[in-house]
């Protein structure tokens, strides 16, 4: 079963999320609401992959991405974004991000982007 | 949209009452067809096609059979046929209020006349008003050129992913504006901008409800955040606009307050909305960001 850390400072959002993996055969093994918060889970949960969101307070989705490759350069990160973040999902996909969805979700897309995720390595 | 705009009129002129326009909106929820289930029923497109252009609607502010168009999945023709299968609203308004003997054919038409010169009208934008077209209602309501653009993007988002049960009045400037309720987010960058969602008591469960497929008691934090996530896809999308035009803008995390606020700044735009009958208000501040009670 894929463990999934789900990153994103709307709680609608990893609700939906959650509900979305779940269905689709995935476990959640822990939720976080800012980068900083992601980064302690990340290294304590170890998760096959990240979902990642990068307009958040305290730490954003970019440096929360760093400092997790930093940690692990094997980490499978999927960004995860509102449209119009084309920068910053350039820099997120060369930091080492996998993939990247916008919102609001598309069930198929989600799933089949982690499964990707899931593909490398 | 259309039903709408001239049934409020037709209510504040005291021609149709409350439950007659209820009854008509009743009857027009159930005859409105998505242009892809259409288009896949009779054949023009596959599933997975009309899947595929969903996917590609969630990533930028464009319609469907324009998708469909730019792609080569439709020709034009083939989504003009689509749209007229969908059904005028104009035409479904007369012929529930005739059928039902709310209006005659000849009272419709010298009413919709009256509403045409009391809101100074072209006939090409009452020709948008009769289908519905949002492209062209959006632009005859919102006065001000600048926000024109952000304008259209959120009320096209929210009648794609809220409510297609719609009304707009006509928006205005002002420097301050009270609420009750709001989630906002500023954009910063190429364009300095805030876009917010404001509603008095309970109005944005209207939003919150619909966008997280959830039923919050009252407009809580909780609920805010699910109107804040609407408010953060429109400004992405608006951001994606900007971006074609080489104007690179940051989305910051959202705002939420859920106890009586007053909005301020440079002059900004404030578009009366109702959705799903509930009043909410599109708030949008061009060139400049808001600031809020104690900031």
């Amino acid at each position: 079963m894929v463990r999934v850390l789900i990153v994103d400072d709307s709680k609608t959002s990893r609700k939906m999320l959650r509900g979305i993996l779940e269905d689709a055969g995935m476990e959640i093994i822990g939720e976080a609401a800012d980068g900083q918060e992601a980064l302690k889970l990340f290294t304590a949960l170890k998760p096959d992959v990240v979902t990642l969101d990068i307009t958040m307070p305290v730490m954003d989705g970019i440096n929360a991405l760093k400092k997790i490759m930093a940690a692990d350069r094997t980490a499978r990160v999927v960004m995860v974004t509102a449209a119009g973040q084309k920068g910053n999902v350039m820099k997120a996909l060369k930091l080492g991000a996998i993939e990247f969805v916008t919102k609001p979700y598309d069930t198929e897309m989600i799933i089949e982007v982690i499964k990707k995720a899931m593909d490398k390595l | 949209m259309f039903i709408n705009l001239f049934g409020k009129y037709l209510i504040n002129k005291k021609i149709l009452n409350d439950v007659q326009l209820q009854s008509i909106r009743k009857e027009q929820s159930r005859t409105r067809v998505k242009l892809g289930v259409i288009a896949v029923a009779e054949k023009l497109l596959t599933e997975e096609q009309a899947e595929e252009i969903n996917r590609k609607q969630a990533l930028m502010d464009k319609r469907f059979g324009d998708i469909a168009i730019e792609y080569g999945f439709l020709t034009l023709e083939d989504v003009a046929h689509l749209l007229d299968q969908q059904g005028n609203p104009y035409m479904q308004f007369v012929q529930i209020a005739t059928e039902r003997g709310y209006m005659t054919l000849a009272q419709i038409e010298d009413a919709l006349r009256q509403y045409q010169e009391e809101h100074h009208l072209s006939e090409e934008t009452m020709g948008g008003i009769k289908n519905g077209d949002l492209d062209v209602i959006i632009p005859a309501f919102v006065h001000e050129d600048e926000v024109k653009e952000a304008a259209g993007v959120a009320i096209r988002t929210l009648n794609r992913l809220i409510s297609t049960d719609l009304w707009m009045g006509d928006s205005y400037m002002t420097e301050q504006l009270t609420c009750d309720r709001l989630a906002c987010q500023d954009m910063e960058g190429g364009l300095e901008m805030t876009i917010g969602l404001a509603g008095m008591g309970n109005s944005l469960l209207v939003v919150a409800d619909a966008y997280a497929g959830e039923s919050f008691q009252t407009v809580d934090m909780d609920a805010l955040d699910s109107v804040g996530e609407v408010v953060n896809i429109i400004d992405g999308l608006f951001a994606t606009a900007l971006s074609e035009k080489g104007i690179e803008n940051m989305l910051l995390p959202p705002a939420y307050f859920d106890s009586e606020t007053t909005l301020q700044g440079k002059e900004f735009a404030v578009i009366p909305l109702e959705i799903g009958q509930k009043p909410v208000m599109l708030v949008i501040s061009f060139g400049s960001k808001l600031c809020f009670d104690g900031e």
